[in-house]
């Protein structure tokens, strides 16, 4: 008995824990400007440049990568114009004029961040530098308040995102939120579902406890 | 007033401010936890298609000739829609338009059997279209900032499932379904945002969050005396 009377304490005491850092964490992430921590303060909105109709190679003599095309897309890439060759799981670039692939190379890369890149207000233009992040990826590392990485995918040139140090902290408390110390975002695993039924008792308890208190003894 | 008195009374008067959000907090997030949140997303309801243009790239119009009768452009794009090539031109102001890849005439709108066409081919289950509304103006919250206008597809399944596709493109753009739904609504009691139901730094939110916290030190201390003062007596 004495035991059981231990274990449950110790269990109610760790679902405490629990609630406290959820209210915690949630606290802190309402605090913090969500805007900025999903980096969509300096994401730019892409200047909606009109397309050249003239000297463009015909679709038909566009080369193809792979088979299984779903869409060929005229834009603008910084300042060249290409083709977008997109399939299901790639997609590839080549200069509209000439056909030839373009690949995203370092300079590009930082040419393409920067065109995606609103400074903070108060800031001038900031210097940036690009590498490798993966494989597929180009991190350009802009040298703001905040560290603002953004990143640029190697194949086609697309801006993945923009993140900085409040995206790490934000991260970093939705472990503690998500209760998934793995890295993942998962929020619907057997921990994090038991300790929600916990705090759910918790709070129903606590209100039944609050409305027998006030019917005895009113608000002392 | 004695500190285990004061302890007590914070608990209390704090429990009555914030109690009824603490236990909406709880049964929102047992909920958020509880259902898989890719049967959220309605994935079970979604079939993978993957409209291929390949037997298309030959046969089509060159951008260049197409692109010379359409003044400026912005956006122009090669994709399939219920299997027909055709050109996404989108017009200095936003406004898009579809044209036959083929021959370069001006396509009308989906209609609704078209519309019904496209959302049943992303359709996983066996139930059938109920309705398909093309939505004007007033848009439900559920599409959040989508364009209009837009198709409405009701399927009559028992997820009240309702796709969403872009009469221009032909697009699958969204799926919601119940159970999103009750996700949604139970979102907007958690983040307390009534409105757009987005907002998570609205002060009413850093209120509550705020009191909660000291609700839970005040359990803390209270606790305290329970478990650690009483035990040297």
């Amino acid at each position: 008995m004495k035991t059981l009377r231990t274990l449950h304490r110790w269990f109610g005491v760790l679902v405490f824990i629990q609630v406290l850092l959820w209210i915690g964490s949630g606290l802190v992430i309402s605090l913090l400007d969500a805007d900025l921590a999903r980096g969509k303060t300096t994401l730019a909105d892409l200047p909606a440049a009109p397309l050249v109709s003239e000297a463009l190679l015909p679709v038909a003599a566009v080369p193809r990568p792979f088979a299984g095309i779903e869409s060929v897309r005229l834009q603008h890439l910084a300042d060249t114009l290409v083709y977008r060759v997109a399939g299901r799981d790639s997609s590839q670039l080549y200069d509209a004029f000439t056909g030839e692939r373009v690949t995203v190379d370092q300079a590009l890369a930082l040419a393409i961040a920067r065109q995606s890149y609103r400074p903070l207000s108060g800031d001038e233009v900031m210097p940036a530098s690009a590498a490798y992040f993966e494989e597929t990826v180009w991190r350009v590392a802009f040298a703001d308040r905040v560290e603002t990485n953004v990143f640029v995918g190697t194949e086609d040139g697309h801006v993945l995102g923009h993140r900085n140090n409040r995206t790490e902290l934000v991260e970093f408390l939705l472990m503690l939120h998500f209760m998934d110390y793995t890295g993942g975002h998962d929020f619907n695993h057997p921990l994090i579902i038991i300790a929600a039924v916990l705090a759910l008792w918790l709070t129903l308890s606590g209100a039944l406890l609050l409305v027998s208190s006030l019917r005895r003894v009113g608000l002392r | 007033m004695p500190p285990r008195r004061l302890a007590r009374r914070l608990h209390k008067w704090l429990a009555i401010v914030v109690g009824a959000q603490l236990v909406l907090w709880a049964v929102s997030g047992v909920y958020m936890v509880s259902v898989d949140l890719d049967i959220i997303h309605g994935d079970m309801l979604v079939r993978e298609v993957y409209p291929v243009l390949d037997e298309a790239l030959d046969d089509v119009l060159p951008p260049a000739e197409v692109l010379a009768d359409q003044g400026r452009v912005t956006g122009f794009e090669l994709v399939s829609r219920l299997g027909r090539p055709v050109y996404l031109v989108t017009g200095t102001g936003g406004a898009r338009r579809a044209l036959d890849a083929r021959t370069g005439a001006l396509l009308p709108d989906l209609d609704a059997q078209a519309a019904a066409q496209a959302a049943q081919s992303h359709y996983r289950g066996e139930s059938t279209v109920s309705a398909a509304v093309l939505l004007t103006r007033n848009p439900p919250s559920e599409i959040g900032t989508l364009a209009l206008p837009v198709w409405q597809v009701n399927f009559d399944d028992v997820w009240g499932s309702s796709f969403y596709i872009d009469p221009v493109s032909g697009a699958f753009l969204k799926r919601r379904h119940t159970l999103w739904r009750v996700f949604d609504f139970l979102w907007m009691l958690h983040i307390m945002d009534y409105e757009a139901r987005t907002d998570i730094n609205n002060p009413l939110l850093r209120l509550f969050a705020s009191l909660a916290l000291l609700l839970g030190l005040s359990g803390c201390w209270l606790l305290y005396y329970r478990f650690l003062r009483r035990r040297p007596a």
